[in-house]
């Protein structure tokens, strides 16, 4: 039985200065240092021993055997052919994308579809807007129709509420309306405006432009315009 | 260490390379082996294969140098050998009728038949003596050559716990030696 010579008389603890010298290679000065180092060197020896070449012949053949199971790309996930949650999530967005056509980007879906399609989204990290922060223009498109298919209103008046509320969103970019006459009051005097003239002048209306939030239409490359659904405006003045 | 040509032999492990795997079994081998007798594993060579195709199952999704893969090697020589006493535990309480297990023979302690088969080994005596917790750390940090940051992970323990398991464990050691001394 190996033995640690009893040369160095009462023992010290060894410290963790002294094991990170040892395990750094080297033997520090003094009995606790040296006694410590016999250790580690022993259970070195003890245990740190090479595999009998049978034992490692066996082990590398269930390693080679292993990695070839596993195919020749060992960095590369295998293919999920399986429908996992994250893998139905993208298809049922790429679903609601293609039968939306792009309206949920913009938030201007009905409220339920607008929740959905977000809720399916946030899975994926994308970041639709919910109903809640729906794009003022899908508001305002709204309120139209609502007041359009109020019973309470009629004829001009109806006409003129439908009007006011359509182009509200524009009011800030006309020129002061409190000159202008009641064209209601008018209509009364003078019978039907006609469409596309200015109630009381005659004048063809001034286009509101676009609701705000939602961008004019703009110009096609080339400088030519597109009427949607219509011929080119630049194919007819060229 | 291998040292430089680490990550060649790494990438080319990845691609199941067998010099490359028998590189890294060589370099690695003896320490995990050495860790597992050093635990006392039941069977400490067919446990080390079992975690070097383990590693070889995995090494795809490894990325790091060569002391953060040793840490990661052994990390799972500690999982397989928590694995390995849980099976082992179970089999030890499924309920055996002992006239089943005559024709095997004598049947004596495994730790006695360990330390018969280990012989006079005074450093792996000193080791038995401690607490599992302070043999995991004296283990890794002296065979395994990992620093205590590197063993406290192995272990998922904080790092202040890893150094009061190693002051523990030396103090241990060194009474250890001492009676050994006198003894002698």
């Amino acid at each position: 039985m190996r033995r640690v010579v009893d040369s160095w008389g009462e023992m010290d603890p060894f410290t963790p200065q002294l094991l990170e010298q040892v395990l750094a290679g080297a033997t520090p000065e003094g009995r606790e240092g040296e006694r410590l180092a016999a250790l580690v060197r022993e259970l070195r020896a003890d245990l740190l021993e090479e595999p009998p070449a049978d034992l490692a012949m066996r082990h590398v053949a269930a390693m080679v055997a292993a990695a070839s199971e596993a195919g020749p790309d060992r960095s590369r996930r295998p293919t999920m052919r399986t429908l996992t949650p994250r893998r139905a999530a993208v298809l049922a967005l790429a679903a609601a994308m293609t039968l939306t056509g792009g309206l949920a980007w913009a938030g201007a879906l009905p409220p339920a579809a607008q929740d959905a399609v977000a809720g399916v989204a946030s899975h994926l990290g994308l970041d639709l807007p919910s109903s809640d922060d729906r794009p003022e223009a899908a508001d305002h498109g709204r309120e139209v129709s609502e007041v359009a298919h109020d019973p309470n209103l009629e004829g001009c008046e109806k006409g003129q509420a439908v009007a006011a509320v359509a182009s509200e969103p524009s009011q800030a970019h006309r020129q002061d309306p409190s000159d202008r006459r009641d064209p209601c009051a008018a209509q009364d005097e003078r019978g039907p405006v006609g469409l596309g003239q200015d109630a009381g002048t005659g004048a063809p209306a001034q286009d509101p432009g676009p609701p705000e939030g939602v961008p004019a239409q703009p110009p096609a490359l080339g400088g030519a315009t597109h009427a949607p659904g219509g011929p080119r405006a630049a194919d007819g003045e060229a | 260490m291998i040292g430089d040509g680490f990550d060649a032999i790494l990438a080319a492990a990845q691609r199941g390379d067998p010099n490359a795997l028998e590189a890294i079994y060589r370099e690695l081998a003896p320490g995990v082996l050495g860790y597992l007798r050093g635990q006392r594993a039941a069977d400490p060579e067919d446990l080390a294969g079992e975690v070097f195709v383990a590693v070889v199952e995995r090494i795809g999704g490894f990325r790091g140098d060569e002391r953060a893969f040793r840490s990661w090697v052994f990390t799972i020589a500690h999982h397989r050998l928590a694995d390995a006493r849980r099976r082992a535990a179970r089999r030890r309480e499924a309920t055996v009728d002992p006239r089943e297990l005559a024709p095997l023979g004598p049947v004596g302690d495994v730790s006695e038949e360990a330390m018969a088969a280990l012989g006079t080994r005074w450093a792996l005596t000193a080791l038995d003596r401690l607490t599992p917790d302070q043999r995991d750390v004296v283990l890794l940090r002296i065979l395994g050559g990992l620093s205590v940051e590197e063993t406290a992970r192995v272990l998922r323990k904080r790092r202040g716990a890893v150094k009061t398991l190693q002051r523990r464990a030396l103090a241990a050691l060194a009474r250890s030696i001492e009676r050994e001394a006198v003894s002698g």
